[in-house]
């Protein structure tokens, strides 16, 4: 449910615990005022003194950041994107060697695990090295396991099925009673980075950047700023994907890309 | 009850099965260039991206559009909450969209739109609850009610599922339960017209 602390609490939080997360900055205050109060929820914590004293504890603090992070919600969302990969940009990218897909904010293998799956049906899999930037080793750990709960499954396959792709992507993990765990092959080609934010990620030459939903929860000054850092380390005519909303505030956007696909949000490195 | 005219800053409208003839009527009914932004959530079905829009742009006056985020709420435009995506009104009446996780089993959240509207603008607030089939909506028209804006339901007897409108009556207690040409009778009168 919609709720926020105040702006004092919010200021109160950020004084007090900026050693400890100094990416807090970078959100939009808005978000992290409704983003505690969020967490605040979900640990049953109603008293606002007794969590600002339980935050000094470090296993405390660790689970606050696991909760505060918004997950990516599912596999394949928006099919349209998925299917203008396939057909468009994919096949594109693969004439850059080498063919570096970077994905500088995956909270929990969605996205990571879409892009495998259309990498292996594409057959081309092998030839592109994904690079992975993740909050903390404890979200790299859960990726690696490659195991999400079965009722993520239904809403795979129904996002997959609106892609139009013919294929039967059930062939790209196994099914277990409660979970579906991904065939682990998928992982050959990735390497994961440990990194609080993408300015601290550099993996030159990107040919194409998978960088979806993450600029809505940032400041207007931080938008730009990761955007010109992307755009800095990626190859000239690679791609770059950002949410289907996003993109319209990030200001000077459209002096360094070209909005090639403008649906689906899918820029081009002038 | 009193209703000033000039306190009202945004209309949000919240509705699910069984509401958009009521939403398209509420548009045929608004005059071009009308005083105050409106901000409409309907379920919907995420795959299922165009023909919303549009369809409404067909019998609107005003401007109808599926907003980005950071998008400014502006007078003579109705805004659409986008599949997949809570839209959240923020205080200096800017539009922030969120993937965060389903309310109510559902994204765009009734509740995520109204409670964030009712947060951000106090009293300046009309909520209108139409025909729905869960009761989302219901939490967010009490925190209007209980921040000084305005909340009207549509009248559950004329619903085409009354299951929204009932559980909003029964859980704020709305100042206004109308038929929807009253409805649109209402708005048009407190934007002055």
């Amino acid at each position: 449910m919609y709720a926020k602390i105040s702006v004092k609490q919010r200021q109160e939080f950020l004084e007090k615990f900026n050693h400890i997360f100094p990416e807090m900055h970078m959100y939009a205050h808005s978000f992290i005022e409704r983003r505690v109060a969020y967490v605040l929820q979900q640990m049953n914590c109603a008293d606002w003194n007794q969590f600002m004293e339980s935050m000094n504890d470090s296993q405390f603090s660790k689970i606050f950041m696991a909760k505060f992070i918004v997950p990516s919600t599912e596999f394949f969302r928006d099919s349209e994107v998925w299917k203008s990969l396939y057909i468009h940009v994919l096949p594109k990218i693969l004439v850059f060697d080498p063919c570096i897909v970077w994905i500088p904010d995956c909270t929990s293998g969605e996205e990571l695990f879409s892009l495998l799956m259309l990498l292996e049906i594409m057959g081309v899999r092998k030839k592109v090295s994904v690079v992975v930037g993740c909050k903390s080793e404890h979200i790299i750990e859960q990726i690696r396991k490659a195991s999400y709960p079965s009722h993520a499954e239904l809403i795979l396959k129904s996002n997959f099925q609106a892609t139009g792709i013919p294929y039967d992507i059930s062939t790209c993990y196994h099914s277990n009673i409660n979970t579906i765990v991904f065939h682990k092959h998928l992982l050959e080609t990735v390497t994961f980075i440990e990194s609080s934010s993408v300015l601290s990620q550099n993996p030159l030459d990107a040919s194409f950047v998978l960088y979806r939903n993450a600029l809505l929860y940032v400041s207007l000054k931080i938008q730009h700023t990761f955007i010109t850092h992307i755009y800095n380390n990626m190859q000239y005519g690679g791609y770059l994907t950002l949410g289907l909303k996003e993109g319209e505030s990030v200001f000077e956007i459209n002096t360094l890309f070209n909005l090639e696909y403008p649906i689906e949000r899918i820029y081009r490195k002038k | 009850m009193d209703v000033k005219k000039s306190q009202y800053k945004l209309i949000v409208i919240g509705g699910s099965a069984g509401s958009f003839p009521v939403v398209t009527f509420l548009l045929e009914q608004l005059p071009k260039k009308f005083e105050i932004p409106i901000v409409i959530c309907m379920h919907r079905l995420k795959h299922v991206r165009t023909g919303f829009e549009e369809t409404l742009s067909l019998v609107s006056k005003n401007m109808v559009v599926e907003p980005f985020h950071n998008d400014v709420l502006e007078k003579g435009k109705v805004y659409i909450a986008p599949a997949n995506y809570h839209l959240i009104v923020e205080p200096d009446m800017t539009i922030s969209l969120s993937t965060e996780g389903l309310v109510n089993y559902t994204r765009p959240s009734i509740d995520v739109l109204f409670s964030s509207a009712a947060n951000s603008l106090k009293s300046g607030v009309i909520g209108i609850i139409l025909s729905g089939a869960n009761k989302d909506g219901a939490y967010g028209l009490e925190q209007i009610h209980k921040m000084g804006g305005c909340t009207i339901v549509q009248d559950p007897t004329e619903a085409q599922v009354p299951t929204m409108p009932l559980t909003a009556i029964e859980q704020c207690n709305p100042q206004f339960v109308m038929k929807h040409q009253k409805i649109a009778d209402f708005i048009r009168d407190v934007a002055g017209l």
